[in-house]
């Protein structure tokens, strides 16, 4: 069961890590900041440090799983604050309590990734080292769930806009579309978050319980495809979404 | 927030023009940009001139501004003279980037 769902993460990880060098290409290229910071959000968060912080968790040598840790948890947070700016510098460039809530949101997470450290490298029973990070991670929990929702909720603000411009011409269907997946991947990932934080408060184990592993599963596959249909869209899908669109013109016209 | 030339232009031209004050011009321009799914931060001359085609001459009609048609078309004379450079880049120029 526990299988099942590593393998979705799997293949979560090696998609961020795509799309997350591909936008890093682009920004070189672009010199654009909104790639740079999403780039780095996928490849520093679900890429590198998600997956080296479960590896170290599992070794059993300290030596080698500690720095492990330090850098995944680093990565971890960083990517994470990475995406906060993303969503303030692309959706409200010039509002101030964006500005804030961008610097508030990774001040909380740094705490919470130098709490969480501290307590894997204070001790090596995992029992205790969840008991001593329960606080810094109900934090992290709580900045990431409260991310994705700013996320949904600007990309569903984004494409109700853009659904008017279409009407007037003046959008894409394709480039609207992007924000629908932009909301549902970030919809997701608040239940995805939510659903893990509340089964580990109740002290389940997510590897174990079927419930658990599907949800992780179809959070991980979910998050996967939105991520490739928005920054590596395949020509037949775009060539659906704009065939769908005219359509729907027609039937309004 | 800062509005864009586009909305700075469109405004003058009310007060000038129509002899409307600041805040009448500034709100009617206001809804017809939301009608079109557009902000006053980053609105382009181009997009602005199709929502003067569209969607303000019925904002000014609800205002009692008389002569609406040559109103209009004295501002898309003043969008013609404007640059298509908003200050900031609105989201659907990001995103149109990075999924391309």
């Amino acid at each position: 069961m526990g299988n099942l769902s590593l393998m979705c993460l799997v293949v979560y990880t090696i998609a961020s890590g795509v799309v997350g060098v591909r936008l890093l290409q682009r920004a070189r290229r672009s010199r654009g900041l909104p790639e740079l910071l999403a780039g780095t959000s996928y490849v520093a968060a679900p890429a590198l440090g998600y997956p080296l912080v479960i590896v170290a968790s599992q070794l059993p040598n300290r030596a080698v799983a500690v720095p492990m840790y330090i850098i995944g948890e680093a990565l971890l947070v960083f990517g994470c604050c990475c995406f906060l700016f993303f969503t303030m510098k692309v959706f409200r460039p010039e509002a101030r309590w964006a500005m804030w809530a961008a610097w508030l949101g990774s001040a909380v997470l740094a705490w919470s990734g130098i709490g969480i450290t501290h307590a894997f490298i204070s001790y090596s029973d995992p029992a205790e080292i969840t008991a001593q990070a329960r606080s810094p991670l109900a934090g992290m929990v709580a900045v990431l769930a409260l991310s994705y929702v700013w996320t949904a909720f600007e990309g569903f603000r984004y494409y109700r806009m853009m659904r008017k411009r279409m009407a007037l011409g003046l959008a894409e269907a394709v480039v609207t579309n992007r924000f629908l997946l932009w909301t549902l991947s970030g919809l997701t990932s608040v239940a995805w978050i939510s659903y893990s934080a509340l089964a580990l408060a109740a002290g389940e184990n997510l590897a174990r319980n079927a419930v658990n592993v599907s949800v992780t599963c179809a959070g991980g596959i979910a998050n996967t495809v939105f991520l490739l249909l928005i920054f590596m869209p395949p020509a037949a899908y775009s060539r659906w979404v704009e065939r769908s669109a005219r359509a729907a013109r027609l039937a309004t016209a | 927030m800062a509005s864009s030339a586009a909305f700075e232009a469109v405004q003058s031209e009310l007060e000038r023009t129509a002899s409307m004050d600041r805040w009448s011009a500034r709100g009617a321009i206001q809804l017809a940009l939301m009608d079109a799914g557009l902000e006053a931060s980053n609105v382009t001359s181009a997009q602005m001139k199709i929502v003067v085609d569209r969607l303000l001459p019925k904002q000014l009609q609800s205002q009692k501004v008389a002569d609406v048609s040559s109103l209009c078309e004295r501002i898309r004379g003043a969008l013609d003279l404007l640059g298509d450079d908003s200050k900031t880049e609105s989201p659907d120029k990001v995103f149109q980037r990075l999924g391309s």
